[in-house]
């Protein structure tokens, strides 16, 4: 192959393993404050542009009465504590507001914002009403729940969005050329977000108190909760974080890519492929396992695109084998 | 509000027909609401809902009110067989037409077999048993008119890119079968999944062997993705596509990259740009009136009529069969309709002419496929080959 | 008798009561059913989370598609070549996957499933590609053809009910309790004989053939077979039943199987009248179905539905136990003997150059302050610890590079600090886990209930077990409603079971209340009277000095003194490093570097 085709195979391969890495980074971000693998993480993902791209319309999609009816079962769930449910019986209210007043709006910078905001309760409602009363549950447990949700969720995807896929206009359009490749802007943007997100992540992580909150709360939940912190409150936060994540990720790439109701589902497997080869763990290791993996597709649909994923998937193997060989283990947990 | 509509009038159907005391006559349908053939599933359903009411109507058939039973396959073999089952033993259809996708229509034409059922499928599958008709216009026919198109423009070489799925394998197979004749090879055989993010890799694949035209084997707005990025490497060749991008999302997504693309069709889509004396302009014209009244401006599409293909060839046979069998004989009225069918002979349907027999499975022929292209966003009639 | 009678009455008259079409339903259901047994199996017992087990399915369904159809052979055959084709791919598969850990091992059951399902629609050869293999021949039963739902129900059900059955009887067998062991309890079971990875394959390869025969009875039922039934989304919707039903249950399986098979037929009647032609809901109903059941039934309906069932009182066992074992009680000399044992942890030296001996009959204790490396080298005498340097020997045999499970450490048995038990099993069956190596039935054996006479004697010895610890009368309670103080007992009964020569405890007064360590103390005094060899680690300085012979004191990986407790106790040394120097020393040394300097 000559050196423009490995380039563009590379640049290709680069753009998908940052994508990966987005989703990747909000599944290890959540399991490892929560134990929950959130599969429903690639539904979040597309909500957001598929809402965008329905508000462009001047039309208000269905994803905003879902964000408005999860936030009011919220607010009854906590009929108990007036504090807590009447702002969030007005966030309800504020959610609707927000998505009429944008729908006839035209500007981008008033609309994309917006579009992220109305989808975000979903997922921090989600933990509340599905999780937080399971929280000691086994993971595989709290995975089968989240693949419920994500049934739920794809299946109200269709209702809302339809069958066919739709396409956000982009924040940056043209394209520059690299080294011979033409690369397009749009994708450039998505690449700045992934490294500013895994920056981001590890400062918050290593250096704030919040991120050491957290990081405990995934370690030893009582231990946690000794000290003074909430794990819930803790899960609350992974899951906003999370979901903010994967919304502005599926928010850059769906102008490259095209988003519809069921893209989520490839999106949360690749991700959740990337997660488990970075052990769930550690941040570096989710960009170099989303690498591989994109890199290695890429490739793989130049050379036999037939088997491209036959291909990807065997590779991991040896992969998983290395990963895992150390010390003696006799298993266990799951 | 049209849910409640379809409620009531589901109930009112029930009661009007036990009323009148003609039963209704009920069409079993299986078809893809949900899963990836969804696109394709969903205006065969709208169309099935529509002219349900249009035929009743009309007084029904021969006095008996129509019911559809419409159930979603999701794609699968096993929920066709099951919806199947449900219909043929449970609901007591008298015919089934199903479904969207090659793999339940597969297993849709062993239930009918088994069942004694007619079915019209409406899907492109090859082969039929004693029980199976097919309404869509096959692969076969509509990969025909692509090869007169390569031939005439002098293309050699055809690239192929479509995909990983049995419907990617009926595009190839089927040009492969005309390479002798029409003077073209198939030079590259790249595949890609419907939910595939990025297919640049097997873009310059096909580009690497510097094919003449390129054929994109996809359906609907993913077909989209293909095209455009050929046109983003620079590719300034024919670009065929097949007749499942025939929807206004193709239009939309593909936006200016898709300008000139050749797709083989259906009447359907360009039926106002048709010349008079084409066969079946009249009753294109109403359907397309009708839907488009219903469902809005633009959204007719070839699936959807080949659904209302599908039911014109039951309103004939149920008809003709019930002046010798009678509801009440469920096995011998649905016998009495297949026979119908097959003794069915240039009745006029929106896909064009249709006609049955023992040894003619499909409907319709090559006459009535048109050639349209992309200009300006919409579909330009191109030419037919009614000769 | 008293199961039987209802499930032979229920599985006759069923096709009766149903109108046909709902047969086709429960066919459905009973094919799911099979798949669904080895994921409770694997999944609720061993603790592999599988998403591969569709592809299994699929080998099953395809092998006897190319056996009935395109070789025209009986699809009684290509029942042979399903079982054939599903367990060869799965001791294979298995043999690579077994052995990762925590999420790999599901990770690359999902990649295989998905790289399979990919490889079936792409050979187009025999398997057809993606459209498949047509007009498969149906099963013919006593030259009946099974072709309406009905006559298939009954050979399915047959099926499924005669697998539930085997299913049982392995769960009560020493294989199951193995298998169930290596979900909580891994170390213990390693230690008391099992083999994790080999025990994992074996559960593997049998789920596996269940979800072959599975699919076996799909191609037949549906006489069309192509790929897209068994992909990545298949296998999930298998592991959701199990969980619905209850992961860790037989009866489970099919409770999960018909909930979500009959959820979907049920839907397609109740969502149009509620909502009309216009939508689809169907899959999210089903989630909020599924959410739903998750919420109030966290453990799946089966043991919902088991808590009204009438529970059996299980009889007490009687005759005669297992023979004992009489391992490394003959001859002469030390029957432990460790030498120049060390454990190097990168730069850290854990343990080094410890040496030890313990004659037959002693109870020797091993005490040090906190992180002298004591339970390092219970590891690295009972091998879950490989060392750098020295040797282990026991009753003459080199132990030194062995793992747990090894055999040459049959008539050593441990408890651990913290208890390594299953706290959803009885006692019992806690303390039939010692019994591992007493015993030989092999998987197959247990399935067909071969190993009945030999597992009534180990219930017996079990019962002599926990008798021995004063446990026996809470021989069927469950292991975790016990207090701290009897769990450790438990263990210890556990580790009786196994008719050791060597007793290891590891802290066994940890977290006791003064009563409770006393009660242990005059059991350790009792088993050492009635010729048992004790190994104790301990923190309670008056526990350990009031019991053991001997007494070696451990610090900084090294041994620090050793002698009866009188001696040691008093040993300059040994106060120093537990209490520190005195203050006024500490001082007096300090004025003396000054004077020198």
């Amino acid at each position: 192959m000559d050196q423009t085709v490995f380039l563009f195979l590379l640049s290709d391969g680069v753009i998908s393993g940052a994508i990966y890495a987005l989703i990747a980074v909000s599944l290890v971000l959540t399991f490892n404050v929560t134990r929950v693998i959130a599969v429903f993480v690639g539904e979040l993902a597309v909500f957001a542009p598929l809402t965008y791209a329905v508000l462009l319309t001047g039309k208000v999609p269905g994803t905003v009465w879902l964000s408005a009816a999860m936030l009011v079962l919220w607010a009854g769930l906590e009929r108990e504590r007036p504090r807590t449910a009447l702002p969030l019986l007005g966030a309800a209210g504020a959610t609707v507001g927000l998505a009429y007043l944008t729908a006839s709006a035209t500007s981008p910078w008033l609309l994309w914002p917006a579009a992220v905001l109305l989808v975000l309760p979903i997922g921090a409602a989600a933990y509340r009403v599905f999780y937080q009363p399971k929280l000691s549950e086994t993971v595989l447990f709290l995975l089968i729940q989240a693949v419920g949700i994500h049934f739920v969720l794809q299946g109200l995807g269709l209702v809302f969005f339809g069958p066919e896929q739709l396409r956000p206009p982009p924040l940056l359009r043209g394209t520059i050329t690299l080294l011979g490749v033409p690369v397009a802007r749009q994708a450039l943007l998505v690449l700045l977000f992934a490294f500013l997100v895994l920056a981001l992540l590890g400062w918050l992580f290593n250096f704030t108190v919040i991120g050491k909150a957290l990081r405990a709360s995934a370690m030893n939940r009582r231990g946690a909760m000794l000290m003074g912190i909430d794990p819930f409150r803790a899960g609350m936060t992974a899951f906003l974080l999370t979901s903010l994540v994967a919304g502005v990720a599926g928010m850059l790439v769906a102008p490259i890519t095209n988003v519809a109701y069921y893209s989520g589902f490839s999106l949360g497997i690749k991700g959740f492929v990337v997660a488990i080869l970075a052990g769930f763990a550690s941040y570096p290791l989710v960009i170099a396992g989303a690498l591989f993996m994109a890199l290695v597709e890429s490739f793989s649909a130049f050379y036999a695109s037939a088997y491209r994923e036959v291909l990807v998937f065997a590779l991991i193997l040896p992969v998983l084998f290395w990963r895992s060989v150390a010390t003696l283990d006799l298993g266990g947990d799951e | 509000m049209r849910k409640l509509l379809a409620l009531l009038s589901t109930l009112a159907l029930a009661v009007l027909g036990s009323a009148l005391g003609q039963e209704p006559i009920k069409i079993g349908v299986v078809i893809s609401e949900t899963g990836p053939a969804a696109a394709l599933g969903i205006p065969q359903k709208n169309t099935v809902v529509l002219w349900e009411r249009v035929i009743n109507d009309a007084g029904g058939i021969s006095g008996h009110p129509v019911e559809f039973v419409v159930y979603d396959d999701a794609t699968s073999p096993d929920q066709a067989v099951q919806a199947a089952r449900r219909l043929v033993e449970q609901d007591q259809v008298v015919a089934l037409i199903g479904a969207t996708a090659i793999p339940p229509t597969l297993s849709l034409q062993q239930v009918a077999a088994e069942a004694g059922v007619p079915l019209l499928a409406i899907a492109p599958v090859v082969e039929h048993n004693d029980w199976s008709f097919q309404i869509t216009r096959a692969t076969i026919d509509m990969l025909h008119a692509v090869a007169e198109h390569i031939a005439q423009q002098g293309h050699q070489r055809l690239g192929y890119i479509g995909y990983d799925d049995a419907l990617g394998d009926d595009f190839i197979n089927g040009l492969r079968a005309f390479e002798d004749e029409y003077g073209f090879e198939v030079v590259t055989d790249e595949r890609f999944a419907r939910t595939d993010t990025s297919v640049a890799g097997q873009v310059l694949r096909v580009l690497s062997a510097q094919p003449d035209a390129v054929f994109i084997g996809a359906s609907g707005t993913v077909a989209t993705i293909p095209h455009r990025t050929l046109v983003e490497r620079g590719f300034a060749g024919d670009i065929y596509h097949t007749h499942a991008v025939l929807n206004p999302g193709f239009l939309q997504l593909g936006e200016e990259y898709i300008e000139g693309a050749v797709v083989p069709s259906d009447p359907i889509v360009v039926i106002d740009q048709i010349g008079e004396g084409f066969p079946g302009l009249d009753v294109g014209r109403e359907y397309k009136e009708l839907y488009e009244a219903e469902y809005g401006a633009g959204t007719v599409s070839t699936q959807g009529a080949y659904a209302v293909d599908a039911v014109k060839v039951l309103e004939a046979a149920i008809a003709a069969a019930l002046e010798n069998a009678s509801p009440a004989d469920l096995g011998a009225l649905r016998t009495a309709i297949r026979d119908e069918i097959l003794a069915i002979d240039g009745l006029p349907g929106v896909t064009g002419t249709l006609s049955f027999g023992p040894d003619k499975r499909v409907g319709v022929d090559f006459s009535t496929v048109v050639l349209v292209e992309v200009r300006d966003n919409d579909w330009r009639f191109l030419r037919d080959f009614t000769e | 008798m008293r199961v039987f009678v209802p499930l032979a009455v229920a599985y006759l008259a069923l096709p009766a009561l149903l109108p046909p079409f709902q047969m086709t339903v429960l066919g459905f259901a009973l094919i799911a059913t099979m798949v669904v047994y080895g994921i409770n199996l694997i999944t609720g017992r061993a603790g592999i989370t599988s998403l591969g087990q569709a592809a299994f399915m699929g080998f099953g369904a395809y092998a006897t598609a190319i056996v009935s159809s395109r070789l025209g052979l009986s699809p009684w055959l290509g029942l042979l070549a399903a079982l054939l084709l599903a367990t060869a791919m799965a001791a294979v598969l298995g043999a690579l996957t077994v052995r990762l850990k925590g999420h790999y091992l599901p990770l690359a059951t999902l990649a295989w499933q998905v790289a399979i399902f990919i490889l079936m629609g792409n050979l187009d050869g025999l398997p057809g590609g993606r459209t498949g293999l047509r007009n498969l021949p149906p099963i013919d039963v006593l030259g009946r053809e099974l072709t309406s739902s009905r006559d298939f129900y009954y050979l399915a059900a047959g099926m499924v009910l005669v697998c539930g059955w085997l299913l049982t009887n392995l769960a009560r067998s020493r294989t199951g309790r193995a298998t169930m062991a290596l979900r909580g309890d891994a170390p213990a079971a390693a230690s008391f004989g099992v083999d994790p990875a080999a025990q994992r394959l074996k559960a593997f390869v049998l789920a596996a053939a269940l979800a072959g025969v599975g699919g076996w009875l799909y191609a037949h039922f549906l006489r069309f077979v192509n790929p897209a039934p068994f992909d990545l989304q298949a296998s999930i919707v298998f592991l959701i039943m199990g969980v619905v039903g209850g992961i860790a249950t037989v009866p489970g399986a099919f409770v999960g199987a018909l909930l979500v098979t009959g959820l979907e037929d049920v839907l397609r009647d109740v969502l149009p009248a509620l909502f009309g032609r216009g939508g689809n809901y169907e899959i999210i109903a089903f989630g909020l179905l599924l959410l739903g059941i998750l919420h109030f039934a966290p453990q799946g309906l089966w043991p919902v539905v088991a808590r009204f069932l009438p529970r059996r009182r299980p009889s007490l066992p009687s005759g005669p136990g297992l023979p004992p074992t009489g391992a490394g009680r003959a001859g002469a000399g030390p029957l432990l003997e460790v030498e120049g044992l060390g454990k190097r942890f990168g730069g850290l030296e854990a343990v080094s150059d410890l040496s030890l001996a313990i004659a037959p009959g002693e109870i020797l204790g091993l005490i040090g302050p906190n992180g002298a490396g004591k339970t390092t080298t219970f590891n690295l005498i009972t091998g879950f610890e490989r060392p750098t340097a020295g040797a282990v020997r026991f009753g003459g045999v080199d132990l030194t590079r062995t793992r747990p499970f090894d055999d040459r450490r049959s008539g050593i048995a441990r408890t651990f600090q913290h208890p390594h038990l299953l706290l959803d099993a009885t006692l019992l069956d806690n303390v039939l886990l010692g019994t591992f190596r007493r015993t030989r039935a092999g998987m197959l054996a247990s399935l067909f209930r071969l190993d009945a006479k030999e597992e009534a004697r180990a219930r017996v010895t079990g019962m002599e077990a926990l008798r021995r610890v004063g446990l026996a009368d809470l021989a069927f309670e469950l292991a975790g409603n016990l207090p701290l103080g009897n769990q450790r007992r438990l263990e210890i009964a556990r580790a009786l079971a196994a008719d050791p020569s060597l007793l290891l405890l590891d802290e066994p007064a940890a977290g006791l209340r003064d009563a409770e360590k006393l009660e242990l103390a005059d059991l350790i005094r009792q088993l050492a009277a009635e010729g048992m060899t004790v190994l104790l680690v301990e923190h309670d300085m008056d526990l350990v000095m009031n019991l053991v012979d001997r007494v070696i004191v451990m610090n900084y990986g090294r041994k620090l003194a050793e002698g009866p407790p009188a001696v040691v106790q008093n040993d300059p040394a040994v106060v120093e490093a537990y209490l520190g120097k005195p203050a006024e020393d500490v001082h007096g040394d300090a004025e003396a570097e000054l004077a020198d300097a």
